[in-house]
């Protein structure tokens, strides 16, 4: 910003600042900075409703129902991990009740819609009902705990959600016993225990019910889209503003007149209230809804999605949201699991292993160690079996494949796993040279053994991506490295 | 009866007495300098006016009502603000941001209005924009311009201090509380700043009790001089009355060292 743009500072001689007055001379003018720059400064609601119209073609494009089934999963994600980036990532509450209120909004619709009483509320009466009534039953959770913050509301919150769903799966024989008379007489069936509720309405919208899962997918991308429109445009008002300032310093804050009690409600409300929409499409598009659906694995994936994806940015929830959904199912089959795994190994050297010297050295290790180990067989007498065709033989070419050899695995993997950690307490000298040992184990490791048991290699590699996103990019995919004292 | 009046305030930690029955009247556009060695209660002080510490005996009075029992967010309503001597800016926040932030108390447009954009919203949004602009424009070009889109751990330490102050300023106070405003600046800043603390009274028409340690922003700005030690007031006065009271210069250099 060059002088004349400053304010007329008259004749007062203080604040003159060179560093700020040739802040335009230090701007990068190469193409791809600018580029760059001009995506940033794309408005956020263009972005969002850009991938909103792009998730909506795949709506069209989608092969199957299966694809579809995942993408509403994605979709739904993306709900409850923005809805959680409000109460965690803005307000900087560690809400660990925050599935609950899913729960509670799917079980209220299902409740106030379905065969269980014979209530059949329409769904956009439902629908507004069961989110305000949420979002007072999380300020009301809120109020308790209104003072507490950090490791204290946490405790709190962890334990609402066990409540819930205890309650839940206990709440099929309600009964009081006062002065020896049961109240009611027969014990009264309210959430069906571990039966759940079944039979529950599918959505209903201006006289269309919605039946296929592309439909409820186009509801609940339309949904999201507007949520994140809704909380953004949130985010940067007044109490968006406030709410933030809360989580930064919330002394500071209520001293320079934010309430910060009655934001800290304000805030579970909100979360509390997106969590319920979440849960009224969950539950329709279930048609039934159990306890089980509500535990706390589910809390943890709620919380990956929103830590991956960034706290605190608006589109931090739909890209892990896309991972925590995504990865496992591409896990599921072992020729996109092998794509996978290999597409990650070549970029991971792609881009780490620079310049070109540390790349010669880690691949001539990791060919170096494919020989030793073919020769080592070879001496053996083991018979070395190559793959087919395509990608699989192109490794089979290099990697030894001996399924037949159960325990041959099992030592790479195991060998894998310390040669991982050995990894990381190398001098970065040899640590090119280890990589490429390593990596050779690791491909030993997963043409052998991990391949072969889908089930259990989907979590392993599942975790392992997480570590490896959340070691090298601590911040989540879009968030904004946060800074706690200098 | 002034702006802000202490009455036989007092506050303990357990045993400790922190501040014992201080009297405090601070006149409506007066600047008044809080002195006195570490640990003698100035920030104490500040603490109880803003309220994040209630008086045990005594009573705070602010245009004449009595404050001492309502919360920090409510006294800010009123027209006390404060920035601290430990700096605590909403530092993952940007400059215009930690701006806007604190405007909250003064303005009234709801979550509903705010995530909807409604006229009023809208409305209110851009009076709020318009004021934080020039709230930093105070400041000369200092947080001007690309800095208002910079969070504000980017700063440097003397910028951070201007911020606090912006941010303060961004309440609307009447009383303004500065903790320490030239601590860690250079000569050219810490004159800078004594002229600054001026305009806001004279621009701005505030009140402003300041603790400082520098000793010519305390002649260069002051009214009047308060001088405390363990939590009582030990002289007040005039800068040249205080500055040659045989009280303060025991407080600061030890016993004796005021006959020498």
């Amino acid at each position: 910003m060059a002088d004349e743009d400053a304010p007329d500072t008259g004749t007062r001689s203080i604040g003159k600042d060179q560093w700020v007055e040739q802040a335009a001379e230090r701007i990068d003018n190469r193409p791809v900075a600018k580029l760059r720059r001009r995506l940033v400064q794309t408005p956020v609601q263009w972005r969002v409703l850009g991938i909103g119209a792009l998730a909506l073609l795949f709506a069209l494009v989608s092969p199957t129902d299966y694809t579809t089934r995942v993408a509403f999963t994605v979709a739904l994600y993306t709900l409850l991990a923005t809805g959680l980036n409000v109460v965690v990532g803005w307000s900087g509450l560690l809400d660990l009740g925050y599935v609950a209120f899913f729960g509670f909004g799917a079980y209220a619709y299902a409740l106030l819609s379905s065969e269980k009483f014979g209530l059949h509320w329409p769904t956009l009466v439902s629908v507004p009902v069961v989110v305000l009534g949420t979002a007072l039953l999380g300020f009301l959770l809120g109020l308790p705990s209104r003072r507490l913050s950090g490791d204290y509301l946490a405790i709190v919150t962890l334990f609402f959600g066990q409540i819930f769903v205890s309650i839940v799966n206990n709440g099929d024989r309600l009964q009081l016993s006062l002065n020896g008379h049961n109240v009611p007489n027969k014990p009264f069936n309210l959430t069906g225990g571990p039966n759940g509720v079944t039979g529950i309405d599918p959505l209903s919208l201006f006289g269309n019910k919605v039946h296929t899962i592309t439909g409820y997918y186009v509801v609940t991308v339309i949904v999201a889209v507007v949520v994140m429109l809704l909380l953004y445009r949130l985010r940067n008002a007044r109490s968006g503003l406030a709410l933030r300032a809360m989580r930064e310093d919330s002394l500071a804050a209520e001293i320079l007149s934010i309430p910060v009690p009655r934001l800290r409600l304000l805030a579970f409300a909100i979360g509390a209230g997106i969590a319920a929409l979440a849960g009224t499409l969950f539950a329709s598009v279930q048609l039934s809804v159990f306890g089980s659906n509500f535990d706390l694995p589910f809390l943890v994936l709620m919380y990956a999605a929103a830590i991956l994806g960034g706290l605190g940015n608006i589109g931090g929830g739909f890209v892990g949201a896309l991972i925590v959904a995504v990865l496992p199912e591409m896990l599921r089959t072992p020729s996109t699991g092998r794509a996978l795994v290999y597409g990650a190994l070549v970029v991971f050297v792609a881009l780490r292993l620079r310049p070109w010297g540390r790349l010669a050295q880690y691949l001539i290790a990791l060919i170096a160690t494919g020989v030793l180990v073919r020769l080592g067989l070879a001496a053996f007498g083991t018979s070395i079996r190559p793959r087919a065709t395509g990608l699989a033989g192109l490794t089979g070419a290099l990697v030894p494949h001996l399924t037949k050899s159960v325990s041959f695995g099992n030592v790479a993997f195991l060998t894998l796993i310390a040669g991982g950690l050995g990894l990381t307490l190398l001098r970065p000298k040899w640590r090119p040279v280890a990589a490429g040992v390593v990596s050779f184990i690791g491909m030993l490791a997963w043409e052998n053994r991990l391949a072969e048991q889908g089930s259990i290699t989907r979590q392993l590699l599942v975790g392992a991506a997480l570590v490896a996103i959340m070691a090298s990019r601590p911040q989540g995919f879009f968030g904004i490295k946060r800074v706690e004292v200098l | 009866m002034g702006l802000l009046d202490l009455a036989e305030v007092s506050l303990g930690f357990g045993g400790l007495k922190v501040m014992q029955a201080l009297d405090l009247t601070v006149n409506e556009g007066e600047i008044v300098a809080v002195i006195g060695p570490n640990g003698a209660g100035k920030t104490t002080l500040f603490n109880l006016i803003t309220g994040v510490y209630k008086p045990d005996e005594g009573d705070i009075c602010f245009d004449g009502t009595s404050i001492a029992g309502i919360d920090p967010n409510r006294r800010n309503d009123l027209g006390i603000a404060r920035t601290f001597q430990n700096l605590r800016l909403f530092l993952n926040m940007t400059v215009k941001e930690n701006v806007l932030a604190t405007m909250y108390g003064r303005n009234t447009s709801g979550i509903v209005a705010g995530a909807l954009g409604l006229p009023k919203a809208r409305r209110e949004e851009k009076a709020m924009h318009a004021h934080a602009e020039a709230l930093l424009a105070f400041f000369g070009t200092r947080l001007q311009g690309y800095r208002w889109d910079q969070p504000a751990y980017s700063l440097s330490y003397a910028n951070r201090r201007r911020l606090e102050i912006a941010r303060a300023l961004a309440t609307r106070p009447r009383l303004l509380l500065l903790d320490e405003p030239a601590a860690g600046m250079n000569p050219t800043e810490t004159h800078e700043i004594t002229e600054l603390i001026g305009r806001l009274r004279t621009e701005l028409g505030l009140t402003v009790l300041i603790i400082e340690h520098d000793m010519h922003v305390v002649e260069g700005v002051s009214d009047r001089v308060v001088a405390l030690d363990y939590g009582t007031k030990i002289a007040e006065g005039s800068f040249d009355h205080v500055a040659t009271d045989p009280g303060v210069i025991e407080a600061y250099l030890g016993k004796g060292s005021a006959t020498k």
